[in-house]
């Protein structure tokens, strides 16, 4: 089959599940156990998709690309894991699901594996990780997505969480593990270039959308206890149906064209600058207000500022420094925000062979 | 086996350049299987329009970004001191 028509009829195909998944759960079809079934088997089928189709993608790619694919079917697999013991307390033992269960072992087994898929991607040794700046980049980002969760997440989690209980370390347990996992996500983001870029999209999407239902089901453990067949679960389907289109159109190879080259480097920018300033603008919203943030707040608030400043005046001395080198002002501005070089960029390298290696 | 040759062709041009045209897209064709690699044409390399504005929208992330984290010290350095 046509690879483009492949590519179509799996996004058609995930967005016409999610959308029935969610009308499902919305109306209620079939009453409270209609729901349970349709909420635990949904969830279960998108995530066995997606290990499948991960590992399929892996096998038909060679060195890093393939280890990606399999430790990201790991990944899924662990949550499917998950998915099938949350089921069988659910539909077949008929119990409330306890926090902790043993659901949470496939679940939180899934977080360090797919941290080491997003590791072992091909754009995290891009011409990205050179410079000094780039390792304030990172930590820059890293600070603000971790301040970001501890303001609205982890920190009234850690306040209500009773930290001697295993019930309490696993609840903690997601929401830390989705700050590593969407850190890592802005990073790929931030050296991916436009080779592979639509699989790389929906792949980021999908990881990005399981995270964010995974840290809104521990807030709301917490806060007023879970209750399975809510609208959250179409998050946690949605992510799975996302990481599997990814896989689907993870062979697409070719010549890039300059508009994918382009929106490879505003992402690059967007992912590198955006975090940072959303953080920031909470602890001014903040401080502004009279709020008084806690103490670990505050710190993670000095550190952001301080690396924020750091980072600007790095970048000031990178573009100066590099008034030396060929092109104008404006294309020594675009290589420095991208961070590499524009060369980087414009060169996806010669096209893949069927089996991976480059021609 | 590499051959080091390299070509240099228009793939559009002046009306009359229907030679140059059609060595440019064979050699599109070409490479578009994996049998040459184009280089890019030498000199600087160069941005397009929409590279020019993302550019300027980094330029943008960037004061504001800058101009939050001072006013930010300045909250910070309040709060420290009362």
């Amino acid at each position: 089959m046509d690879r483009e028509r492949r590519y179509v009829r799996s996004v058609v195909g995930a967005v016409v599940a999610t959308a029935a998944y969610t009308a499902w759960l919305a109306v209620g079809v079939g009453g409270d156990t209609g729901v349970l079934y349709v909420s635990d088997l949904g969830s279960l089928l998108s995530a066995f998709a997606a290990t499948v189709l991960c590992v399929r993608a892996g096998t038909g790619q060679a060195g890093r690309l393939r280890r990606f694919w399999w430790l990201l079917g790991a990944a899924c697999g662990a949550w499917a894991v998950g998915e099938a013991t949350w089921s069988v307390y659910d539909l077949v033992l008929r119990k409330e699901v306890p926090v902790p269960s043993f659901a949470d072992v496939g679940y939180l087994a899934g977080i360090p594996l797919a941290v080491a898929a997003l590791l072992a991607h091909p754009a995290m040794r891009s011409s990205g990780t050179r410079s000094a700046r780039a390792l304030v980049d990172g930590l820059a980002v890293a600070t603000a997505v971790l301040f970001l969760s501890w303001t609205f997440v982890l920190g009234p989690l850690w306040e209500s969480s009773d930290l001697t209980t295993a019930g309490g370390l696993v609840g903690l347990a997601y929401p830390f593990g989705d700050v590593v996992i969407v850190f890592f996500i802005l990073l790929v983001v931030r050296r991916m270039t436009s080779d592979g870029r639509r699989a790389l999209w929906w792949l980021l999407g999908g990881l990005l959308a399981t995270a964010l239902a995974d840290s809104v089901y521990a807030y709301v453990t917490e806060v007023s206890g879970y209750v399975g067949g809510t609208l959250l679960d179409t998050g946690w389907v949605a992510g799975y149906l996302a990481i599997a289109v990814g896989a689907v159109c993870s062979d697409s190879r070719g010549r890039v064209s300059s508009r994918a080259r382009s929106c490879a480097g505003l992402a690059s920018i967007l992912a590198g600058f955006l975090p940072p300033l959303a953080g920031l603008t909470v602890v001014g919203i903040q401080l502004q207000l009279g709020q008084r943030p806690d103490r670990i707040a505050v710190i993670m608030a000095c550190v952001l500022v301080v690396v924020a400043l750091v980072r600007q005046a790095l970048l000031a001395l990178e573009l100066m420094g590099s008034r030396e080198r060929e092109g104008s002002p404006i294309t020594r501005l675009y290589a420095t925000l991208i961070g590499g070089t524009l060369e980087d960029r414009a060169e996806p390298g010669p096209p893949l062979s069927p089996d991976g290696s480059r021609l | 086996m590499t051959l080091g040759i390299r070509i240099s062709y228009a793939s559009s041009g002046p009306p009359g350049s229907r030679l140059a045209t059609a060595a440019g897209a064979s050699l599109d064709r070409a490479a578009a299987v994996g049998l040459v690699r184009l280089s890019p044409p030498a000199g600087p390399p160069r941005v397009t329009r929409t590279e020019r504005t993302h550019a300027w929208i980094g330029l943008s992330l960037v004061v504001a970004t800058t101009a939050i984290s001072l006013y930010d010290t300045y909250l910070l350095a309040t709060l420290a001191l009362r």
